[in-house]
């Protein structure tokens, strides 16, 4: 592609300094663990400080999507799409529903993964064993997004470079990017991960900062990028209309109700050393989708007057357009579009490693450890936790390896499946009168619900997976939560 | 064991009015309220409900940040 930049080396050389700080970070986290302990490797022994907590939580919120997917859903939806900034506060709000009881409750009980709160709650192998599949769908589905907008990065960025070089840039990127997160993540576990993900945060706040000054003072300003959407792609500038509007308030609410069910997420709850450190981070994270969420959004408009006429596919890359055509039109600003790249990579890397980690803990601690006939020593699961890890990932390297599995479809039910967990916490810490039976049915009911409907409209015997331009998770929490509250009417005993 | 405990003095459950105010400025962020069809005034190089959408965000990230402040109480904040 002819806008693509030649600083192939350039790039491989910070990229390679950025890889190497990782694993140096990752050696550190192994030398400051205390003991082989689940608790010690998941949670860091729960000894995080106000700097180290808000910059993981902000680097493991703030993932690929934020870099690669925003400005490309900013592309195709246009301006309508300024509500992500609402949709990315919401997730804070929706942590409000339950974290005020559940944290204090998980450092109390030892709580190590979340499926642990809720079997604590609901001891009930059912109820325990369909929440640990269902936070590990939402897991899967987010580790191998990430793999696939690493590969896609890199390849836009690098691309001409390695097939200048015969080879697949693609493959290579994932192949070793992962590679480089197991690596890490086994040595130091939560330390680790947490402690790269503070230096991933601090490049993620500069890099979105730089792209928001560049997007704006390279393209001439948002006042003529405005204008030039509204001359020549006027469907991109006006509000939408009623049913548009009716999306947008579907997809905000199914972010406030399923984005604090993201098990990496919780984990970072209970790894706060105190509820005051993480009171602190919770009220500074809600106002970063405005330096996070809005730059982003800012360069997708730039994109639309800048590269009119993208294919569905090519506009997922105009992050990398964009920045190619700043290197390009710019030389000087080489070393902010070099930083930016660095910083899409450590989103990216931040989230996956997140999730990788919070995906082995939840198979160790709730599906693998019930399994055993007598109770396993702390150094076994620990050993069980590492060695899934390296299993999982090789597994999904190799179906990130390609992009077009077919598999991929039902996969994007994420937040589908995650929001059907919300009512054991959000009911369950706060009724005694839900009981296991009636959480187990709801669970399933909405589960199969929004499956129901997005396979119904994908076979064509329904007109959409999402009736009345509300997403199908959200029907499915509908009657999960109908489900609860009728077993909690229909429950006299612990009046 | 008594599974639903109460570490809390207060949170911001307790609290319905400021998760009505914090949810009225999320359908805010919406312009469901703009009529179609209408051009919209350009302020500042941003159309005018662009700026209704952005000083919702604010005001419910001002809302929520005061709920977690001032509204969540732990019974030892230090645990």
């Amino acid at each position: 592609m002819e806008n693509q930049p030649t600083a192939g080396v350039e790039l491989i050389l910070c990229l390679s300094l950025y890889l190497i700080g990782l694993v140096v970070i990752g050696y550190l986290g192994k030398k400051a663990q205390k003991e082989k302990s689940l608790s010690d490797f998941y949670l860091a022994g729960r000894s995080f400080g106000f700097a180290v907590l808000f910059l993981t939580l902000y680097a493991t919120q703030y993932s690929g999507n934020t870099f690669m997917a925003f400005p490309g859903k900013t592309y195709r939806l246009g301006i309508g799409y300024i509500y992500s900034v609402a949709m990315m506060m919401s997730i804070i709000l929706g942590y409000l529903m339950f974290a005020p009881r559940l944290v204090p409750l998980s450092r109390k009980r030892d709580y190590v993964t979340p499926t642990d709160a809720i079997t604590d709650r609901f001891p009930h192998s059912g109820v325990r064993v369909v929440s640990a599949l269902l936070l590990c769908w939402g897991l899967v589905n987010y580790v191998l997004a990430q793999l696939i907008a690493i590969g896609k990065a890199v390849e836009g960025m690098l691309g001409p470079w390695f097939v200048s070089h015969g080879l697949n840039g693609y493959l290579i990127a994932v192949v070793f990017l992962a590679f480089m997160m197991v690596v890490y993540e086994t040595l130091g576990g939560m330390r680790a991960v947490a402690w790269t993900d503070a230096l991933q945060g601090i490049l993620l706040l500069f890099g979105l900062t730089t792209v928001a000054i560049l997007s704006v003072t390279e393209f001439g300003g948002i006042g003529d990028t405005m204008r030039t959407i509204r001359e020549h792609a006027p469907e991109k500038f006006y509000p939408p209309d009623s049913a548009g509007c009716r999306d947008m308030l579907s997809s905000i609410f199914l972010l406030f109700l399923g984005g604090p069910m993201y098990p990496h997420a919780i984990q970072r709850l209970y790894a706060a050393n105190s509820v005051r450190t993480l009171k602190k981070s919770l009220a500074t994270m809600v106002f970063l989708p405005l330096l996070s969420t809005l730059p982003v959004f800012l360069l997708g408009m730039v994109a639309i007057a800048q590269f009119p006429g993208l294919t569905q596919s090519e506009s997922d890359t105009v992050t990398t357009l964009l920045l190619a055509r700043m290197m390009e039109v710019h030389p000087a600003i080489h070393v902010g579009v070099i930083v930016v790249f660095v910083a899409a990579i450590a989103a990216i890397m931040s989230t996956a490693d997140s999730a990788l980690l919070s995906f082995s803990s939840i198979f160790t601690q709730d599906l693998y450890r019930p399994l055993l006939k007598s109770e396993p020593t702390q150094l076994h699961l620990y050993r069980v936790g590492k060695v899934f890890s390296w299993i999982t990932m090789a597994i999904l390297v190799w179906v990130a390896s390609d992009p077009d599995f077919t598999l991929w479809k039902l996969l994007e039910l994420k937040f589908e499946m995650l929001i059907q967990v919300l009512p054991a916490f959000a009911i369950g810490l706060y009724s005694t009168r839900l009981t296991s039976g009636w959480l187990l049915s709801g669970m399933l009911a909405g589960t199969a619900l929004s499956i129901g409907l997005y396979v119904g409209a994908g076979m064509g015997i329904l007109d959409s997976a999402k009736p009345w331009n509300i997403h199908a998770g959200m029907w499915g929490l509908a009657l999960n939560s109908g489900l609860c509250g009728v077993g909690i009417l229909s429950n006299r005993r612990n009046d | 064991m008594n599974h639903i405990e109460n570490p809390v003095r207060d949170e911001p459950r307790r609290h319905p009015l400021l998760w009505v105010f914090a949810l009225f400025c999320l359908f805010l962020s919406v312009p469901f309220y703009y009529p179609e069809g209408r051009a919209p005034t350009m302020i500042f190089g941003l159309p005018d409900w662009c700026w209704v959408t952005l000083i919702a965000d604010i005001l419910f990230a001002l809302i929520v940040c005061w709920m977690i402040l001032k509204t969540w109480i732990a019974s030892s904040e230090e645990d």
